[in-house]
């Protein structure tokens, strides 16, 4: 009896495990073939395998790689920005005043709304013909343009990430400040240290691990960015905010190129790979240390 | 070093008075404990005179300096935690070298390392120095805790029950540590603990403290021998004191103390006192467990008791037993009560403790009681344990 029970549970993990193959592998494995061939939808040629010479191609195109830097920028200066902020608003946050429950409720829902919603939303307030913000700003002799100006673009997709996502490092940053013991700060007011001291000796310390895991995870999701930034730039002007992922659409529906648009994911998979296996590493020396 | 005064100092957290009204005076270089169980307000008016909660009501001084309203950092105390707070990220070293560090008087480094060696020798962490905090044991982090407290040298050591995290053995060895650093330094030290052998034996005066007031300032034998009402008798002494109520009764100059199921006489010189303090008819009697003898006779100095429970521990047995419908204990010689349960016996207390209607303690008879010689009962009831054991 109690040998065959061992055995039993085995065959409850048939579902998810079909359901993983299916839905997880067999994509993956279709894409990794889809990028070693030449596919295009109305070529005069059918699909065909030529090895490397897709990866070869994105390789050598500046449009592809100007994508790629364009990405990085966006991750890089997306991060430094949420990234201090949220730790300012946690820093804030982490004491106790009248309707401190309702501003963390009120933290959290830009974090419910689709990315769609938000592009949206940010479109209405920034049109350079209807919107309530350049029109505000004009009031003050400052022109606001996301369609013509490329620093503008740029300017509306940090803002507009940064309101959708501050909030999560916020609250992961006050998940860590309201888990560091409260003697650790008393003992050190004690001891003399001011607030700065015991922000920067005690409470920023503590904050590492948590700190890199928001880290990751804001990185992960922000090469993943695709629909907010679609629907307030569309990788305009021009293609001064064409991101790897808008590229990698364009590729796919637009010019139905299959299989440099399955070279060119591919990449953008192994970029993000390599940066959190950087930052996975560095959270397993802290919390080995 | 310093003096440290409260004088009328109370604390309310919203509706809840944690502390109140709260006289104390704790000497220059005294080790002073504060006394009480959960909830008291130990810890709160230890917080109160680090620094950390500001009193509701009340002045603190630190000799005749007024320090109420004074940040922690202005006066000059160092504090133990109960969980040691020790940084995780820093090293025993830099652990012990933070307070200097943040020090108004700037040390230099080299200060600041001799400092480091001098307080690591003390308390024998030389070669824990550059481990981190989680890499050493309880009783390590303790010591890197004491340490920290120490490496200045503060108007006074606060203490938040320090030794609550350490194993029982480690306990009672860190007590005497503790005793050896205070006798060395002779820095005023404010003791917060619930343990009353802890506090018995660390402390030159104890406060006992209860629902945030105090209950008594007394040393260790004055509390424990003069217990000022029935809640600190109770409190001080494990296991704790019995109390009986009763009737005074005065018949032939005899004085009598009796309730429904028993009927004690009072020892001559108690009469005395309870006459002299004009102590009404109501009383309670306090009897501590270990002041209880088992006698073979009923006498006018007995209580008739029904055996409910025997728990030898090894050194001494403690007989749960039935007077006058109240639960008391009683501590014996580790003999073999054990088939005793449910039978009367006859217990004879040799000290007792009288306490008037108000609950204020009237006088306690003199130690040993004079009457009724302790009847061997061993054999008899050996004899009767056999005897149960065949059956």
């Amino acid at each position: 009896m109690s040998e065959t029970r061992i055995y039993d549970g085995e065959k409850y993990l048939v579902p998810s495990v079909i359901a993983f193959i299916v839905f997880g592998i067999v994509p993956v494995v279709l894409v990794i073939r889809t990028s070693f061939m030449y596919w295009e939808a109305f070529a005069a040629t059918g699909p065909r395998f030529i090895g490397l010479d897709n990866f070869e191609q994105l390789m050598n195109s500046a449009q592809y790689m100007s994508a790629t830097g364009r990405t990085l920028l966006f991750v890089g200066v997306s991060l430094v920005i949420q990234m201090g902020l949220g730790l300012a608003i946690a820093l804030l946050l982490d004491r106790e005043f009248r309707g401190d429950s309702v501003v963390r409720t009120l933290l959290v829902l830009p974090l419910t709304i689709p990315p769609i919603s938000v592009g949206a939303n940010w479109l209405l307030l920034l049109r350079t013909d209807t919107g309530l913000v350049p029109k505000m700003l004009s009031n003050f002799g400052i022109t606001f343009q996301i369609g013509e100006n490329t620093l503008d673009a740029w300017v509306a997709i940090f803002l507009m990430d940064a309101w959708h996502w501050t909030p999560l490092i916020a609250l992961i940053f006050l998940a860590g400040l309201t888990s560091v013991p409260p003697s650790l700060i008393e003992s050190a007011r004690i001891d003399g240290a001011n607030r700065w001291e015991i922000f920067w000796h005690v409470q920023l310390p503590q904050l590492k691990t948590v700190g890199v895991v928001a880290l990751l995870i804001r990185m992960m999701d922000l090469f993943r960015s695709f629909d907010d930034v679609w629907m307030l730039t569309s990788g305009g002007p021009g293609e001064d905010t064409m991101l790897l992922n808008l590229e990698i659409v364009r590729i796919m529906t637009q010019q139905t190129r299959y299989g440099i648009g399955a070279a060119l994911s591919l990449f953008a998979l192994y970029l993000i790979i390599i940066l959190s296996w950087g930052l996975v590493n560095m959270l397993h020396r802290e919390v080995l240390e | 070093m310093a003096q440290v005064r409260l004088e009328g100092v109370s604390k309310s957290f919203g509706d809840i008075e944690a502390v109140s009204d709260v006289d104390l005076t704790v000497e220059d270089g005294e080790f002073f404990v504060l006394l009480g169980p959960s909830g008291c307000g130990k810890t709160t008016t230890l917080r109160m005179i680090a620094g950390l909660e500001r009193p509701s009501e009340g002045t603190i001084y630190f000799d005749d300096a007024d320090v109420t309203d004074d940040e922690p950092a202005e006066r000059d105390i160092s504090m133990v935690f109960q969980n040691y707070a020790l940084y995780p990220h820093k090293t025993v070293r830099e652990n012990l070298a933070f307070p200097l560090s943040l020090s108004r008087r700037d040390y230099s480094s080299e200060e600041i390392d001799s400092e480091t060696e001098r307080v690591a020798e003390l308390l024998e962490i030389t070669d824990q120095l550059d481990k981190h905090p989680k890499n050493l044991s309880g009783g390590q982090q303790q010591r890197v805790a004491l340490g920290r407290a120490m490496i200045r040298e503060p108007m006074a050591f606060l203490m938040d029950e320090p030794l609550s995290n350490l194993d029982a053995k480690l306990r009672i060895q860190m007590r005497s540590e503790l005793k050896r650093l205070h006798r060395k330094l002779g820095v005023t030290t404010v003791y917060v603990t619930h343990d009353q052998t802890e506090a018995m034996s660390l402390a030159d005066r104890i406060c006992v403290l209860n629902d945030g007031r105090v209950q008594q300032v007394g040393t260790p034998h004055e509390v424990f021998s003069r217990p000022r009402n029935t809640w600190i008798a109770g409190f001080i002494g494990d296991p704790p004191m019995n109390f009986l109520h009763g009737l005074l009764e005065r018949s032939d100059g005899e004085v009598f103390v009796a309730g429904d199921a028993f009927r004690y006489r009072v020892p001559p010189d108690v009469v005395e006192e309870l006459d002299a303090r004009e102590v009404a008819e109501d009383v309670t009697l306090g009897i501590r467990p270990r002041d209880l003898e088992v006698v073979e006779d009923p006498g006018q100095d007995t209580f008739p008791a029904t055996v409910l429970t025997v728990e030898p521990t090894g050194e001494r047995s403690i007989l749960t037993a039935e007077v006058d419908g109240r639960e008391i204990k009683i501590e014996t010689e580790p003999r073999e009560f054990m088939g005793m349960q449910g039978e009367t016996i006859s217990v004879h207390p040799q000290k007792t403790y009288y306490y008037d209607e108000a609950d204020q303690l009237a006088t306690v008879s003199s130690a040993e009681g004079d009457v009724v010689e302790a009847v061997e009962v061993t054999d008899k009831h050996v004899e009767e344990v056999r005897k149960d054991g065949d059956t």
